[in-house]
């Protein structure tokens, strides 16, 4: 009853929103001022701001007050910020939802479109269901922060059988470091503080994680192979606290889900303005990239086939089923 | 805003004086703030704490403790010793000189100042007295020694920048390097100085005195520590972290097995002093990491950015004043609670004037380091007196020029990114 | 007032943790190195037994009045009335203890009952986090026994 017991105090800083009292909607990320996801945060901050005269956006990145996914979902359960996105891997966790696991089984999906297709239907709305029911939250859209990929430095990898025996810094989770072993490759945790001397200096022989952040944090400077296999696309939804959001009068929740409207618009731009900033500035640097081909593609993806079925316990039988069904559907 | 900064330190300064421990009164400082303005919920507090201390990076803190701890226990530090006395002759000053180069390389396997002084400064400050050496000088040499310990990685207080300002441990270990080697320069110079004044030559009794191959060949397992800290960081084999549980292991099999001096029946005290020093330190972790982000909620370090920079906006001005402000901190409060608590507030405020973190990093613990020799808690000088049995004020006779040049080189490497940046870049290559 | 001729409880269970977290994080090593596997489990537990140990050995350092503290102004309570302010202060130190053990308790039983796992070894997120509340409290313990309790014993020795 986290949720229950703290109300009172989101009350506090809600300040409900009526009758033009100012109201402060805190938000919290862990990337630097610059980074894309922190605009997209100031992009809904200042849409916001001219749309209303009564709402003040506090934008606290760079990790000040969230250092991880969860993190930042447990800071919204109890209310010390209002609104924010977490990762799908951050949300299934935080509030035990199972069918947010979906998105980390590998290529499942051909395309963006087809993502955001899928998201906008029957799956999405099955999600914002259960954020609703287990929490004190709404789940108000989706964004996404780019594909994963894997940088090495060791050899150009076209396909599984060239990971073998590479150390991979990959996070904790098991369907990430399931795909990573079907991939051939041997998954290894490490602090993500400490990638980038590991890559400098061998530790590790490489990493998987999304493209833009290979960029950001400069990894393409010490490991030169790059292969954009784009096996997951890291999703993030968009969860607002319910006191504060029930509590809106209808013209500020109006112009705050036009403002998330925008922001989710403005969000994919910024997101595939950074992939493909970052994949030019690794040719650039003399980094050798690697774009799979349909065949190349269908290999990984042959290769990793049996990834959801080995973590079913973790996505919960209904709900990959459901998306099986959805996505034939589609196409 | 002024009222909530005022209300944090007036609850936080009545706390100390009543005498509550300062990481308990940061916490509760922190707390009735967030009581009395209502805008963020107290389970807030629990959230900070966990999301702290669940750390891999933090566990590389009580393994290096316990690696030093084991070394010092277990006979490398005599062993040292003995390696330097038979590589220096009978010079002026050469004990004084043994005492620095000791703590040089006891400092490239503990994390601390405390444990060097102990270490080295226990066995060194009683050669010195028979030596003719003045207790006083013997006090401040050691203490000044001592400051290598938390600057020659490895070092808890980087641990501690690192994990704050998200810089790479790996990266502020490598640029210790040549900070803490202008130190123990600086020193060997002030050494020579004093004791060419007091006309103090050292003669080696022959069985003082081991063979050279001897000294060396017993030594080299402490010798190695450092090699293996250091070579597996940067040789691609382990994390910091990792590399000191190696330390931890390498340490135990050393004292347990080859010099033998260490007992299975004394490991559960050297671990329990091992706990006591972690339990002070990492209960900081949580309580300054609830104080920083409470005032972050509150905008506080943007009210002092905002103040600064009506003040001045020159780079060389505002490192003036963080160096003068926590040279004043240092001389109160100890080096890692320091960090915790001040890195939230003055990070924000250089990151804009284009001050790199790692920079500031070795700008603020070189800082701190300084305040482990200044009275009222000067913890090498504390111990450094206590071994030599004097009075630590005796000790300002010779500890004032030791704390001169170190406040010069102070300003050379705030002044001189390069000192720092250089061997960090040069392994980037 | 006896002295403590047995080790604290504290004692154990910090010994014991050190213990395990030095073999855990070294078998990490050797598995990725001799192996070439990665024993993701072994991170993951090292941190989580570094929480309880942290809070564990705070009580523990309670015992050997290792807290760091600023003497210098402490000392400027005059002598006479110093030993009454700095029982204020225990008695501020022990309340706030006990808050932070309910605070902590309760957080920890509504992550228990909200199913938060961890990532590799799937135990239950509240369990993990009990250890902050429980080294509070036995923390709040401590500052009975040592700072409270032997206080008003060796005043009233002292008036004796
Ligand atoms: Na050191
Ligand atoms: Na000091």
């Amino acid at each position: 009853a986290c949720s229950s017991d703290n109300s009172g105090e989101a009350d506090a800083t809600g300040g409900s929103g009526s009758s033009g009292d100012k109201l402060t909607i805190k938000m919290a990320n862990q990337v630097d001022a610059n980074n894309f996801l922190n605009l997209g945060y100031e992009h809904f901050k200042k849409t916001i701001e001219e749309k209303t005269d009564n709402v003040a956006v506090e934008i606290y990145n760079g990790g000040t007050l969230a250092t991880s996914d969860e993190s930042v979902v447990d800071l919204l359960k109890n209310g010390t910020i209002q609104l924010s996105t977490s990762s799908a891997y951050g949300i299934a966790n935080s509030l035990d939802i199972k069918a947010f696991n979906l998105f980390d089984v590998p290529f499942l999906f051909d395309s963006r479109d087809q993502y955001y297709e899928f998201l906008n239907g029957e799956y999405g709305d099955l999600l914002k269901k259960e954020v609703s029911e287990k929490s004190n939250l709404y789940l108000l859209g989706f964004i996404d922060l780019g594909y994963y990929s894997l940088l090495n430095g060791k050899k150009a990898v076209e396909e599984p059988s060239d990971l073998s025996g590479l150390k991979i810094r990959s996070s904790s989770a098991d369907l990430h470091l399931s795909a990573l072993k079907a991939m051939q490759a041997n998954p290894t945790p490490m602090a993500y503080s400490e990638v980038f001397t590991g890559l400098q200096q061998g530790t590790i022989d490489g990493v998987s994680t999304t493209t833009p952040l290979i960029y950001g944090d400069r990894f393409y400077e010490v490991n030169k192979y790059f292969t954009a296999t784009n096996h997951v696309l890291l999703l993030h939804g968009i969860l607002v606290d319910k006191k504060l959001y029930d509590g809106l009068d209808e013209a500020t929740k109006t112009a705050l889900d036009e403002s998330i409207a925008s922001y989710v618009e403005e969000a994919k731009k910024l997101v595939t303005d950074a992939e493909s900033k970052a994949i030019q500035g690794f040719k650039d640097a003399g980094v050798e990239v690697v774009e799979l081909s349909e065949e190349q593609r269908e290999i990984f993806k042959e290769a990793t086939n049996k990834v959801a079925e080995e973590n079913m316990d973790a996505i919960g039988q209904e709900n990959y089923d459901l998306a099986i069904k959805l996505l034939s559907e589609m196409k | 805003m002024g009222s909530t900064l005022l209300i944090l330190t007036l609850v936080f300064v009545v706390c100390l004086i009543i005498n509550v421990p300062i990481a308990i009164s940061l916490a509760i400082a922190a707390l009735t703030v967030v009581l009395i303005e209502g805008t963020i919920p107290v389970s807030f507090l629990i959230q900070a704490t966990f999301t702290s201390n669940d750390s891999f990076a933090l566990l590389a803190v009580p393994f290096f403790i316990l690696a030093g701890e084991l070394m010092s226990t277990g006979g490398i530090s005599k062993r040292l010793i003995d390696f330097f006395r038979s590589l220096v002759g009978s010079w002026t000053g050469s004990l004084g000189l043994i005492t620095i180069l000791a703590s040089l390389i006891f400092a490239a396997i503990s994390g601390s100042g405390a444990a060097t002084v102990a270490s080295i400064g226990g066995i060194m400050i009683p050669h010195m007295l028979k030596g003719g050496y003045k207790a006083p000088y013997a006090a401040a040499l050691s203490a000044s020694a001592g400051a290598l310990g938390p600057i020659i990685p490895p070092s808890l207080v980087f641990i501690f920048y690192g994990i704050m300002a998200g810089v790479s441990i790996s990266d502020m270990f490598i640029a210790g390097i040549v900070p803490g080697l202008l130190i123990a320069v600086t020193l060997i110079i002030i050494n020579y100085i004093v004791c060419k004044k007091e006309g103090i030559v050292d003669v080696q009794s022959a069985e003082d005195k081991k063979s050279f191959w001897k000294a060396l060949n017993e030594a080299k397992f402490a010798l190695l520590t450092p090699v293996i800290i250091l070579g597996g960081i940067y040789g691609g084999i382990v994390t910091p972290t990792e590399a000191a549980v190696l330390a931890v292991v390498y340490s135990l099999i050393v004292s347990l097995f080859i010099y033998k001096e260490l007992k299975f029946s004394d490991l559960m005290d050297v671990f329990l002093r091992t706990t006591i020093t972690s339990g002070t330190v990492m209960i900081f972790v949580g309580t300054a990491t609830f104080f920083g982000r409470v005032l972050t909620l509150e905008q506080i370090p943007q009210f002092v950015a905002n103040s600064i920079s009506e003040l001045t906006t020159s780079p060389i001005m505002v490192l003036l004043l963080i160096n003068l402000f926590l040279l004043v901190v240092g001389m109160f409060i100890e080096t890692v609670a320091a960090i915790l608590i001040f890195i939230p507030i003055l990070l924000p405020i250089v990151i804009p004037l284009g001050i790199d973190p790692l920079h500031f990093g070795m700008v603020v613990c070189f800082n701190l380091t300084i305040g482990l020799l200044t009275p009222p808690l000067g913890l090498n000088l504390f111990i450094g007196a206590k071994v030599a049995n004097v009075k630590f004020e005796s000790t300002f006779k010779y500890l004032t020029p030791m704390l001169i040049a170190l406040l010069i080189l102070l300003g050379i490497i705030t002044y001189v990114p390069e000192i720092t940046l250089f061997l960090p870049e040069l392994l980037a290559k | 007032m006896a002295k403590i001729t047995k080790r604290p409880i504290e004692a154990y269970a910090c010994f014991a943790i050190l213990i395990v977290m030095t073999v855990v994080m070294f078998a990490g090593v050797i598995w990725r190195y001799v192996f070439n596997s990665s024993l993701v489990w072994a991170e993951e537990l090292a941190r989580y037994l570094f929480v309880w140990f942290v809070f564990i050995s705070a009580s523990y350092a309670v015992i050997s009045k290792a807290h760091i503290r600023v003497e210098a102004l402490n000392g400027l309570i005059p002598l006479k009335i110093r030993p009454y302010i700095n029982l204020i202060g225990s008695v501020v130190w022990l309340l706030f203890s006990l808050y932070i053990a309910y605070l902590g308790f309760q957080y920890s039983f509504d992550l228990w009952s909200q199913n938060t796992n961890s990532a590799a070894l799937k135990l239950p997120m509240g369990l993990i986090y009990m250890g902050i509340p429980l080294g509070y409290l036995l923390m709040a313990i401590r500052v009975v026994v040592v700072e409270i309790y032997q206080t008003l014993a060796s005043r009233k020795e002292g008036e004796a």
